[in-house]
């Protein structure tokens, strides 16, 4: 790949995807749904017994696993193909620009919209949970900071399905195929360990072996994200609702970090590949 | 003529797409200076070509250069100079016209001030603080054509640029070219208005089922098909039995369309083709004569075969 690249084109095109989407009334609804909903947690977590920020930070996790794929999805499925479809890209493509600079920017754009609308949708609880109880801002912002990486998983794989696929309509068949994996990948780990004799009783009170440990957190990044949240907060063990989950030692927060940036890098290399060679 | 007089250049394109043999061994030479119509019939491989030359669409085999040099290998360097429409487009929703236009003068890094100004010469002066999604067909080929004009581009490209255009912006448009033409703008466009191209164009190239059919100035053209202009009568009687007597009295070039008979005959000739009439007594009620047109050359070079696309594979 070139190194030699114009960050000056970088820039234009981030700002102008940026500038489109941040403006895309669909991100618009979905990030005020998000606003919405981190705060009634938050003052429902607030009024109970359980207080403190990561008990409802908890809850949020219920709110970002759902929704920060979505708005990820949404903004990145049509990002190419549609644009291709549109005819604007042979427009762009036709400036002094490359493909990889196009990729990267959009990249980048996008990112900068899922990145506001997450720090939008946690940022103002946030405020509210740490003002009550300025108990670990550090571990907050962390957690922040992992839904972005989260959601620039479900970016980079929606952009990649983007740049192989010809058609708008498609792509968005597999953006949805792509939510549809990120809901039920760790019920499908489940439901492998049940059909292979393993008793899901038994999960609750030894945890889960070891395999169904690494599968999950390399195959799930949901999973994998809800884990490393409890690791950011200085957590590895938790009861929740008498389900006790317990978190290998050889599970780390660096580890699973590692485990996000390849999720997020190796498809923009498959999106790049594609990209450069088609036909637009 | 020498290599860097022809700012176009392709040599022996190539490109299939599945089933369909788009272009075909395309050689085209297009030169400086030049206002070069692209024609030819619908899926005729145009806007592939176009594509290719722009280095949108990769050639299965073939090779393009621009003022000389291989688009392939520095696709980044020759587009510098290059403004581009497409056949049609839709921009960004979200963007208003002036920040669309301000995001494509970045890319080219010219300067902003083109932008307003240009604007106002497409006649969107009051609309370029309003969303791109809300414009019509019309206004967008308006801004697309207003961004191919950023930074007086060396070459223009445009593919079918008054589609879509009022007769009003169409003639804006036709005089927009001639302008940036005495400018020394290359301008190669691709249309289905041979009388436009037959205004504008000093060149023309052919097209059919992918393949150059021709590529001449517009006389050699129009000529080449040894075309006669054309005498059309208004006959009040029975239209066939008129043309029976024409081509009796020798002329081969015949036609007739209800009570219209028409013939291809030198001018000297005319008064003969009235004299036969009258000895038949036939009344000729008016008549009137057509010069030679591209649009009769276009008609001949690519037959009568109904039938569009490029060529199917094994079909
Ligand atoms: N992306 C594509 N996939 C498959 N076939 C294509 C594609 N693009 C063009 N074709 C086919 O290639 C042929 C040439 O198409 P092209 O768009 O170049 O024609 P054109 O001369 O521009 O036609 P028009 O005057 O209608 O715009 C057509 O038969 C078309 O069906
Ligand atoms: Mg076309």
């Amino acid at each position: 790949m070139g190194i030699d690249v114009n960050t000056r084109a970088i820039f234009t095109v981030a700002k102008k995807e940026f500038m489109d989407n941040v403006r895309n009334k669909w991100i618009l609804a979905l990030t005020i749904i998000f606003i919405i909903l981190t705060l009634v947690i938050s003052f429902a977590h607030g009024r109970g017994e359980l207080t403190g920020a990561e008990i409802t930070v908890l809850g949020l996790l219920s709110i970002s696993t759902l929704l920060v794929p979505i708005i990820a999805i949404m903004l990145g499925y049509a990002s190419i193909s549609g644009e291709a479809e549109t005819g604007s890209l042979s427009v762009v493509m036709a400036h002094p620009i490359r493909r990889v600079e196009v990729l990267l920017g959009k990249y980048i754009g996008l990112g900068a919209v899922l990145s506001t609308s997450i720090i939008l949708g946690f940022g103002i609880a946030g405020i509210l949970i740490m003002t009550g109880d300025a108990s670990d801002v550090a571990g907050y912002l962390v957690f922040i900071g992992l839904t972005i990486l989260l959601g620039l998983v479900y970016l980079s794989l929606s952009i990649c399905f983007s740049a192989i696929l010809k058609r708008r309509v498609t792509s968005l068949g597999a953006g949805i195929g792509l939510f549809f994996w990120a809901m039920i990948i760790g019920s499908v780990i489940m439901a492998i360990f049940w059909a292979t004799g393993g008793d899901l009783m038994d999960l609750g009170t030894t945890g889960m072996p070891d395999w169904m440990w690494s599968s999950m957190m390399i195959l799930s990044p949901s999973d994998m994200y809800q884990t490393a949240t409890m690791l950011g907060f200085g957590l590895r063990e938790l009861a929740v609702v008498g389900f006790e989950i317990s978190v290998p030692d050889y599970i780390t927060l660096g580890k699973l970090l590692v485990i996000f940036a390849t999720w997020i890098l190796a498809p923009f290399f498959v999106a790049y590949y594609f990209f450069k060679k088609r036909d637009i | 003529m020498a290599e860097a007089e022809f700012i176009i250049r392709t040599e022996g394109l190539n490109k299939r797409f599945k089933t369909v043999q788009a272009v075909k061994d395309l050689s085209l030479n297009v030169r400086k200076g030049d206002i070069y119509g692209f024609l030819g019939p619908n899926g005729a491989g145009k806007t592939t070509t176009i594509k290719m030359i722009l280095d949108l669409i990769n050639p299965d085999s073939g090779d393009v250069y621009i003022k000389g040099i291989l688009t392939r290998e520095n696709g980044v360097g020759v587009r510098q100079g290059i403004g581009y429409m497409p056949e049609r487009t839709q921009f960004y929703r979200n963007l208003t016209a002036l920040q669309t236009m301000e995001f494509f003068a970045e890319l080219k890094g010219v300067d902003k001030a083109e932008c307003d100004e240009l604007l106002n010469k497409m006649g969107l002066e009051k609309w370029k603080d309003k969303k791109v999604g809300t414009f019509s067909k019309g206004m967008v080929q308006l801004m697309g054509i207003g961004q191919s004009l950023l930074g007086s581009p060396e070459l223009l490209i445009l593919d079918e640029p008054t589609s879509g255009l009022d007769p009003r912006w169409a003639r804006i448009l036709k005089d927009t070219m001639l302008e940036v033409n005495s400018n020394g703008t290359t301008v190669f466009f691709s249309s289905h208005l041979l009388s436009e191209v037959q205004e504008l164009c000093n060149r023309v190239a052919i097209l059919n089922k992918g393949q150059l059919i021709i590529e001449d100035t517009v006389e050699k053209v129009s000529e080449g098909q040894m075309q006669k202009p054309k005498l059309i009568l208004k006959i009040s009687g029975d239209a066939g039995a008129a043309a029976q007597v024409i081509r009796k009295g020798g002329f081969s070039d015949v036609d007739f369309h209800g009570n219209v008979v028409s013939v291809h005959c030198d001018s000297h000739e005319r008064t003969k083709v009235l004299n036969l009439l009258a000895q038949a007594n036939i009344v000729v009620d008016d008549f009137r004569t057509q010069e030679v047109s591209l649009e009769d050359a276009f008609m001949k070079y690519i037959g009568d075969e109904r039938s569009v696309g490029g060529e199917l594979n094994g079909d």
